[in-house]
C-alpha cells in the first residue's frame, strides 16, 4: 500500500536531517581552560535591570560589572570604580571611576551608571529592582511619579565621577552597589526600544559569544576588560541540563560544575555524594522557616507558636532529610552573616513544647479534641514533600495535634500568602545582601509582602530604624540582636535550617567564588594544571 | 471534496477561537501571575509591571489583543523569559520537537504495524502471545521510566549512545524510541486485535481459495479495513509527539517545545501560554483534517457514504 | 449483558455457556482472575494488618534494602514500603478503575454517537473533541485544582476530562468502518432505532479496540495522577499511589532499586492481568 511506503520515507528523511545537524559535543580538559557548566534554565533576560533569579544573576557578572566587586576572598573592593569617598554623615558617596572600556570599544562613564539608575527610576520602566534603589534620595518619589527624575540624588558630575546622595546613612549602601541591578548598561542598549537579546555589549570579565536557546550559551574572555591580565579562563559554557543527566555527564567527566546555584543536585543522590566525598558546600546567606499566620486559630497565641518551633527536631531534619550540611536554626540570622549566633532555646525540647501548648490551649479557651486539623501548606517539590512529612509528624508528638499537609503549585501557594489563607506554611528567604537588616526588616511591618504573617511589633520595628541612623557597627549590631530576640520571642516564624549550597566541581578548577548571595563570580578563577582528574 | 475541504477548515478555525476563548478564561481564572515569587515585590512595583504588560486592563480589552494577535502571529514577548519572543520560543524549539517526533512516529508506526500483523498471524503461539506481553509492558512502563531506564542501561553503562542533549542522529535515537514505544505498543495491540478479526473474514477465505498470495491479502486488502480506527488515534497522537512529550525532552534534555508548555502554564507566562495554545491547536486540527481525509481515501466506502451524506444534507 | 451477546453473524446467539467454557479453558484468563482477585485482597487487609502504617516515618532506617523485617524494604523517610505498595494499591486500582469506567462510558456514547449520526453532527462532536484537546490540560487542571480542591475525587474528574477522547475517537473510527456492513443496512432496513443499531450491532463488534484502548486507559492515568501529584495537584502526602512511588524511587534507581521496583513491578503484573482478562473477553464475543 502507497501509504505504507511512505512511512520508510518519512524514515530516512528524518535520518538525513538529524545527521546534517552533526555537532560534536564541547571539549574540555584543564589544558583548555574552559568551564562547563550545568543550568536548569536559559539566562532569563540580558539586561540588568531586569534580571531578578539567582542563576542569571551568575551570568550577569560575567557579561557586567559594577562599582564595587566581592572578590574570591569575600572582601568587597572597588572594580569598575577606582575609589570611593565617603562623607562624614555617610550620605554621600563619590564614586571615581577608572579607565574602563564597554565590549564595543567605547569607554564606560559615569553617565552610563547614572542614566542606567535612572532609567530604571522611571515610571513606566519595568525593573523589578528598582525598590532596591530606593535609598538614594529622591529615588521613591521618581519612580512613583511624584518627582521628575533630576531630582534623584545620582549625578555624573563629569564623564569619571559619580556622586550619590542617599535619603539616610546606610553603611550598607556599598554591598547594594555590588548587586547586579546596579550594573551599567550601555547607551546603545538604553536607548533601543528592542529587548536585549543576542550580541550584547558589555563591561565584564567575560564577553558574549553564542547561545542556543534552552541548550547552550558561552562566553567567552574579554580582552578589553580592565583587568583582563587576571582572568585565566577562556570561556565558559552554560549547558541546560536536567540535574540527574547534570549529574551522570559530571560523573563521566563532560561537565565541571553542577549542582547549586545554577542547577541543582537529585535530593536522593546526595547521602551517596558526600559518602563518595565529592559532595561540595557552601554556606548560604539564607533561612528556611515555617510562616505561621497570626491572624488565625491557633497561631494567634505566642505560646502555641513556640510550642510547635520547640517541638521540632531540626538535627534530624538536616541529618537525615536535606542532607545537605544545613546548619539547624534556632533564630533567623545565618551565620554567613558573621555575627554571633545566639543559641534562643533548645532545638526539640519536647518537654518545654508540651508544656507551652497545654498552656497555649489554656489562653484559647479549647480543649486539645476541640482542635480541627491544622494544614500545613508548602509548595510541591521533592524536598520540601520530604520535609513537610517528616514534620507533620514531629509536630504530632504535641499531645497527637493533627496536621494535614497540602501541597500546592507554587503560585497557587504564594497567592495563598498574599491573601494570608494559611495557618502554617513552609517558606525561605535568601538575602539579596550580606546585612542582617535584609532579613530583619520583613517583619518590620505587617504589610511588606514578603512578610505575610501579619505580625508587627513596635519596639521590633523601633530598634531597626535606629539601626538604620547607626554609624558605628558594634552598635548596630547590638540593636540586630535585641531585634532578633524580639522575634524570636514572638516567633511569628520557626526557623528550621540555615541554607547551605550543595554542589559538585572538578578538583582541579580552584578559586571560583561561590557567595553566600548565592551568586558565582569566574574572574579570578583558573585550573590547577598538575592536579590530575582521576 | 473541495466543498467538504473548505467546510472543514470553517470550523477549524471556530475551533481555534473557541479554544483561545477558553484558555483566556482559565488563565485569568487562576490565581498567581508572572511576577508573583515567595520573595515578593513591593506592591506598587508589582502592579507598576503589571500595568507595564497590560495585565490590569480589562478584560476584553485583554481578550481583544490576544485575538488580534492571533491573527497575525505576533504575541510580543514572553513574560519571564524576557528578550525572547513568543514566535522567536516557538520556532527554534517546535523543529526539534518535531524532529523527535517524526522519528519516533517513523519508528512506531511500521514497527507497531509489523508486530500486531505477526501477532495475528500466529496468536496462540510463542510469536503471538510474546508480542503481546511485550505491548502490553509498553503499555505499562510509562514513557518517563523507559527513557531513565534506556538512558541508564544503553548510556550510562553501555556507553552506546550519548546520555543527552541534541545535536545528531545519535542524540535522537534513545529519546525517540522512549517516546515512541508506548504508541509503537498501542498500535501493535489494535492491529493485532483487528487483523484477527478480519483474518475470520469471509473475503479472506475467498482470495485464499483463490491462491492470492498471503502478503498480498494482508497488504492490500485487510490492512485497509483496520487503517480507520488507527488514523482517528493517530491525529491527535501525531500533534502530541510533534508538539513534544514534556518528559522525555526533560530527561534528555532535549531544547523542544515540550518543556515551554508546562513551564508556560506553572510561570504564569500568559503570551507564550497563547501563543503556543493557537500553536498546538492550529497543528491538532491539521492532522485530524489529514487523518479524516486519510480515512476517507483509504476507505472507498466511506468515501461513498460521506459524499451520499452530504447530497442528502 | 445479553446485548453484549451478539455475534459477526447477528440473530444466531451463541450460548453463553459455549462461550464461558472457552473463557475458562484459557489458563492465563483464569490465572489473571485469581491474580486480580489476590490483588484486590492485599490491597484491602495488608494496611489494616500489617504491624506498620504507610504514615509512620523512621528517619533511623530509610532507604533500607528488603529484609525480613521489611520485607519490600524502606523508603528514604524509613517508612515500610510493602505497607505503603499495598495502600498505594488502593488509590491506584481505583483511580485507574474509575478513569477507565468513566472514559469508556464517555467515550463509547461519543464515538458511538458520531459516528452512526454523521454528517454534521459527526463533524460537530469530533470538532468539539478536538477543542477539548486543545486546550492545555494542566491549565485545565490547576483550575479545577483551585475551584473544588485537591483530593482524589479532583484527579478522577480531571483524568475524565481529557482520557475519554482517545477513546471516542477508536470507537468513532471503528464504527465509520463497520456501520456499512450489511448487517447494519439491514437492521435500518428493518426500522430498527438509532440506540438499538448502536448498542446491540454497533458497539458489541467494536468491543476488540475498545478493550485494547482501555488496557491504555488504566496505566495511562495512574500515571497521569503521579505527575500531578508531583507538581502539588493531587492526593496529597504521605498518602502515595503506585504511580507516585514509582516516581519518586525512579530518581534513586540507581542506589535504591527496590523503591522502583515494587510499584512499577506491580503496575505491569496488573496491566497484564487486565489484558489476558481483556482479550479473553474480546474473544468470547468475537467467534
Amino acid at each position: 500500500m502507497r501509504i505504507l511506503l511512505f512511512i520508510p520515507l518519512i524514515f530516512i528523511i528524518a535520518v538525513s536531517l538529524g545527521c546534517s545537524k552533526d555537532s560534536t559535543p564541547s571539549q574540555n580538559s584543564p589544558s583548555s581552560n574552559q568551564i562547563t557548566i550545568a543550568t536548569s534554565d536559559d539566562p532569563l533576560s540580558l539586561d540588568p535591570r531586569l534580571v531578578r533569579d539567582l542563576a542569571t544573576a551568575t551570568v550577569m557578572r560575567m557579561l557586567f560589572e559594577g562599582l564595587m566587586r566581592t572578590n574570591s576572598k569575600g572582601i568587597l573592593e572597588p572594580a569598575c570604580a577606582q575609589e570611593v569617598a565617603i562623607s562624614e554623615d555617610q550620605t554621600i558617596f563619590t564614586f571615581i571611576l577608572r579607565p574602563c572600556m564597554w565590549s564595543d570599544g567605547t569607554a564606560v562613564t559615569a553617565e552610563d551608571f547614572a542614566e542606567t539608575w535612572k532609567s530604571a527610576l522611571k515610571p513606566d520602566f519595568p525593573a523589578p529592582n528598582a525598590y532596591q534603589f530606593y535609598l538614594i534620595k529622591g529615588a521613591k518619589d521618581a519612580k512613583e511619579g511624584r518627582a521628575p527624575p533630576d531630582q534623584i540624588g545620582i549625578k555624573a558630575e563629569s564623564p569619571n565621577t559619580l556622586v550619590v546622595e542617599l535619603e539616610q546613612p546606610a553603611p550598607y549602601f556599598l554591598e547594594l552597589v555590588a548587586c547586579h541591578f546596579y550594573f551599567p548598561v550601555n547607551r546603545t542598549m538604553r536607548l533601543s526600544n528592542e529587548p536585549i537579546t543576542g550580541n550584547i555589549i558589555g563591561n565584564g570579565p567575560f564577553k558574549y559569544e553564542n547561545w542556543q536557546h534552552r541548550h547552550e550559551f558561552s562566553v567567552v574572555k574579554n580582552p578589553d576588560y580592565w583587568d583582563a591580565k587576571s582572568i585565566q579562563i577562556d570561556k565558559i559554557i552554560l549547558q541546560v541540563l536536567e540535574e540527574h543527566t547534570a549529574l551522570q555527564l559530571f560523573k563521566i567527566g563532560q561537565i565541571d560544575w553542577t549542582g547549586s546555584p545554577l542547577n541543582t543536585l537529585p535530593q536522593d543522590a546526595i547521602e551517596i555524594l558526600k559518602e563518595q566525598n565529592i559532595l561540595k558546600v557552601a554556606p548560604g546567606a539564607g533561612t528556611h522557616w515555617f510562616r505561621f499566620n497570626t491572624e488565625r486559630l491557633p497561631f494567634t497565641n505566642q505560646k502555641m507558636r513556640q510550642a510547635f518551633s520547640l517541638a521540632l527536631d531540626r538535627h534530624a531534619i538536616v541529618e537525615h532529610v536535606t542532607q545537605g550540611n544545613q546548619s539547624p536554626a534556632t533564630g533567623i540570622l545565618p551565620p554567613s552573616l558573621e555575627i554571633d549566633n545566639q543559641q534562643y532555646y533548645e532545638d526539640h525540647d519536647l518537654g518545654k513544647a508540651n508544656m507551652l501548648f497545654s498552656e497555649a490551649l489554656d489562653e484559647l479557651g479549647f480543649s486539645r479534641d476541640q482542635m480541627t486539623p491544622i494544614t500545613l501548606h508548602y509548595t510541591a517539590n521533592d524536598r520540601s514533600h520530604k520535609i513537610a512529612q517528616a514534620v507533620q509528624q514531629q509536630w504530632n508528638t504535641l499531645s497527637n495535634v493533627p496536621i494535614t499537609l497540602e501541597s500546592g503549585e507554587s503560585k497557587v501557594t504564594y497567592d495563598r500568602l498574599n491573601r494570608k489563607d494559611y495557618q502554617i506554611c513552609l517558606g525561605s528567604w535568601y538575602a539579596d545582601i550580606l546585612d542582617p537588616i535584609n532579613f530583619l526588616e520583613i517583619f518590620k511591618d505587617k504589610d511588606n509582602p514578603t512578610n505575610q504573617t501579619s505580625w508587627q511589633n513596635e519596639t521590633y520595628a523601633r530598634l531597626l530604624d535606629q539601626s538604620s541612623k547607626e554609624t558605628n557597627p558594634q552598635k548596630r549590631l547590638q540593636l540586630f540582636n535585641a531585634a532578633e530576640r524580639i522575634l524570636i520571642e514572638e516567633m511569628p516564624i520557626a526557623p528550621l535550617f540555615y541554607a547551605s549550597f550543595n554542589y559538585l566541581k572538578k578538583e582541579s578548577l580552584e578559586n571560583v567564588y561561590f557567595s553566600p548571595l548565592g551568586y558565582l563570580d569566574f574572574k579570578e578563577a583558573y585550573w590547577q594544571p598538575h592536579a590530575m582528574e582521576k | 471534496m473541495a466543498l467538504l475541504i473548505i467546510r472543514k477548515l470553517f470550523y477549524a478555525c471556530l475551533s481555534l477561537v473557541v479554544v483561545m476563548t477558553f484558555t483566556f478564561l482559565l488563565m485569568k481564572m487562576i490565581p498567581g501571575d508572572p511576577f508573583q515569587q515567595e520573595q515578593a515585590l513591593p506592591s506598587e512595583i508589582h502592579q507598576a509591571l503589571r500595568s507595564h504588560y497590560g495585565l490590569n486592563d480589562s478584560f476584553l480589552k485583554q481578550y481583544g489583543r490576544y485575538l488580534k494577535q492571533a491573527t497575525t502571529f505576533n504575541f510580543g514577548s514572553s513574560l519571564v523569559h524576557k528578550g525572547q519572543s513568543v514566535s522567536q520560543i516557538i520556532r527554534t524549539s517546535f523543529p526539534n520537537s518535531a524532529l523527535l517526533g517524526g522519528e519516533a512516529l517513523a519508528l512506531s508506526i511500521p514497527l507497531g504495524l509489523l508486530f500486531g500483523i505477526a501477532a495475528a498471524l500466529k496468536p496462540k503461539k510463542a510469536q503471538g502471545s510474546l508480542i503481546t506481553c511485550l505491548a502490553v509492558l509498553g503499555i505499562s512502563v510509562p514513557s518517563f521510566i523507559l527513557a531513565t531506564l534506556l538512558q541508564y542501561i544503553l548510556g550510562i553503562k553501555l556507553g552506546l549512545f550519548p546520555i543527552a542533549r541534541w545535536g545528531s542522529m545519535m542524540h535522537s535515537f534513545l529519546p525517540a524510541l522512549s517516546l515512541g514505544f508506548m504508541p509503537m505498543a498501542f498500535i501493535a495491540r489494535l492491529t493485532r486485535t483487528k487483523m484477527i478479526e478480519e483474518l475470520h473474514q469471509g473475503y479472506v477465505t475467498t482470495a485464499r481459495a483463490k491462491g492470492i498470495p498471503e502478503i498480498s491479502i494482508i497488504a492490500f486488502h485487510a490492512l485497509r479495513n483496520i487503517l480507520s480506527p488507527l488514523f482517528s488515534f493517530l491525529g491527535p497522537l501525531t500533534a502530541s509527539i510533534l508538539t513534544g512529550s514534556f518528559i522525555v525532552e526533560k530527561i534528555f534534555s532535549i531544547p523542544g517545545l515540550g518543556y515551554w508548555f508546562v513551564s508556560s502554564v506553572l510561570n504564569r507566562d500568559y503570551p507564550l501560554i497563547m501563543g503556543i495554545t493557537v500553536f498546538y491547536c492550529a497543528i491538532l486540527l491539521l492532522t485530524s483534517l489529514i487523518a479524516d481525509i486519510a480515512c476517507l481515501f483509504v476507505n472507498p466506502r466511506l468515501t461513498a457514504a460521506a459524499l451520499q451524506e452530504r447530497e442528502k444534507s | 449483558m445479553t446485548l453484549y451477546l451478539a455475534s459477526k453473524n447477528p440473530g444466531a446467539l451463541s450460548s453463553s455457556k459455549k462461550n464461558w467454557t472457552k473463557f475458562k479453558s484459557h489458563p492465563l484468563a483464569y490465572a489473571s482472575i485469581v491474580f486480580l482477585l489476590l490483588l484486590g485482597f492485599c490491597a484491602l487487609f495488608i494496611p489494616i494488618l500489617s504491624p506498620y502504617t504507610y504514615y509512620d516515618i523512621n528517619l533511623s532506617i530509610k532507604n533500607q534494602p528488603p529484609s525480613l523485617q521489611h520485607w519490600f524494604g524502606t523508603d528514604d523517610l524509613g517508612r515500610d514500603l510493602f505497607t505503603r505498595t499495598w495502600n498505594g494499591a488502593r488509590i491506584s486500582l481505583f483511580v485507574g478503575i474509575a478513569a477507565a469506567a468513566i472514559d469508556l462510558v464517555l467515550g463509547m456514547l461519543w464515538g458511538g454517537i458520531a459516528a452512526l449520526a454523521g454528517g454534521k453532527v459527526d463533524e460537530m462532536m469530533m470538532r468539539l473533541a478536538d477543542i477539548l484537546s486543545a486546550i492545555p490540560s494542566l491549565l485545565m487542571i490547576i483550575a479545577l485544582m483551585v475551584v473544588i480542591g485537591p483530593g482524589l475525587h479532583t484527579i478522577i474528574i480531571a483524568l475524565s476530562l481529557f482520557g475519554w477522547i482517545t477513546m471516542a475517537r477508536v470507537v468513532r473510527g471503528q464504527l465509520l468502518q463497520i456501520k456499512h456492513n450489511g448487517y447494519v443496512i439491514a437492521a435500518k432496513a428493518l426500522g430498527a432505532s438509532f440506540w438499538r443499531i448502536l448498542f446491540k450491532h454497533l458497539l458489541p463488534n467494536s468491543l476488540g479496540p475498545i478493550i485494547v484502548t482501555l488496557t491504555l486507559t488504566i496505566p495511562s492515568a495512574i500515571f497521569t495522577e503521579a505527575f500531578l501529584s508531583y507538581l502539588g495537584l493531587g492526593v496529597q502526602a504521605p498518602i502515595a499511589s503506585w504511580g507516585t512511588m514509582a516516581s519518586e524511587g525512579l530518581p534513586a534507581m540507581e542506589y535504591y532499586p527496590w523503591r522502583l521496583f515494587f510499584p512499577s513491578g506491580l503496575i505491569c503484573l496488573t496491566m497484564l492481568a487486565f489484558n489476558t482478562i481483556g482479550d479473553s473477553l474480546s474473544n468470547m464475543f468475537d467467534s
